[in-house]
């Protein structure tokens, strides 16, 4: 608006008036339409997305848990192997060494 | 004594001077691209600020642009409508002031062209009385002078009004203008060139009367 003035295209004084003579405010009733709008559409679309957030949310866990379960499993197998192989060892150490 | 209070005094004003340039800071408000980004992530509290910085503004575009209170109230709710709509689509490319005043100005003419029987003929009354005679003193003379920038503004071209109109209350610059009614920026410049002159013309009416 400044720069607009300084191109000597606006007018203070025409502002001025202007500004005296323009007091209206939105209507209470108004506000109150526009904002209760605004927040009907708002949580409308915090639930459109939950809609698809709570199902990956729980497929997520499952996944996590069922991978960690496998996980687990996997390496208590690959344990008692190594142990198994191991034991086996030592025997057959003992048995050689006892002849 | 006084050496240490000398010495103390810049000392002081040191240790106080980040708190002085930095509490504006603390203060500074969202833009509104920010609330509206915001608001499109479903905070509404950003919403009800940015629509709390330009409610009034853009009910009296709406209001003095068709001169009819029903009409300023219809569009005024369709244009925010269309922005609650269009928020997940909402880019901060412009000025929100800009788009805003882009999507009344629009939502004004389709009102316009739904609604052919709409006329010119105002309804707003002016809020400021005329003077009752007698010798003007310098506020009868401001009442007056509002009373005819009020009556000159209902009669200038539409185009012309739109552009004072958007100058005044939305404070947007010729650009943006442009860009709000669609025209280029020579048009705009001279519209409200046009528009300023005859609202000057009009206050100053007496005066140049007395003159002549």
């Amino acid at each position: 608006m400044s720069e607009d003035r300084n191109n000597g295209i606006g007018d203070p004084a025409v502002s001025d008036t202007y500004r005296d003579v323009a007091t209206e405010r939105a209507p209470a009733s108004l506000n109150e339409a526009v904002l209760r709008n605004a927040a009907a559409h708002a949580s409308k679309g915090y639930a459109h997305s939950m809609l698809w957030i709570r199902p990956l949310a729980y497929a997520a866990t499952v996944v996590l848990s069922l991978g960690i379960v496998v996980c687990r499993s996997v390496a208590r197998r690959k344990y008692r192997s190594a142990d198994g192989e191991r034991l086996s060892g030592s025997g057959r150490n003992r048995a050689c060494g006892g002849r | 004594m006084i050496g240490e209070k000398c010495l103390k005094l810049p000392a002081a004003a040191l240790f106080r001077a980040p708190v002085v340039a930095y509490a504006p800071a603390m203060d500074v408000m969202p833009d509104d691209s920010a609330l509206m980004l915001r608001y499109a992530d479903g905070d509404v509290d950003a919403f009800e600020t940015l629509y709390r910085r330009h409610n009034d503004s853009l009910y009296r575009y709406l209001l003095r642009l068709s001169g009819h209170r029903d009409t300023a109230e219809d569009v005024f709710q369709e244009t925010w409508g269309k922005i609650v709509k269009a928020r997940s689509k909402y880019r901060p490319t412009a000025k929100f002031s800009t788009y805003l005043y882009r999507v009344a100005h629009n939502c004004f003419i389709d009102y316009l062209r739904r609604n052919k029987r709409h006329s010119n003929t105002a309804d707003v009354d002016p809020d400021t009385q005329m003077g009752t005679g007698g010798e003007p003193d310098a506020e009868t003379e401001r009442s007056m002078a509002r009373s005819r920038l009020e009556e000159a503004l209902k009669t200038l071209p539409e185009e012309q009004r739109d552009v004072f109109l958007l100058h005044e209350e939305a404070g947007l610059n010729l650009a943006q203008i442009a860009e709000v009614t669609g025209v280029n920026r020579e048009t705009a410049k001279s519209r409200l060139r046009y528009a300023v002159g005859k609202l000057k013309a009009a206050i100053d009416a007496p005066r140049a009367r007395e003159a002549s």
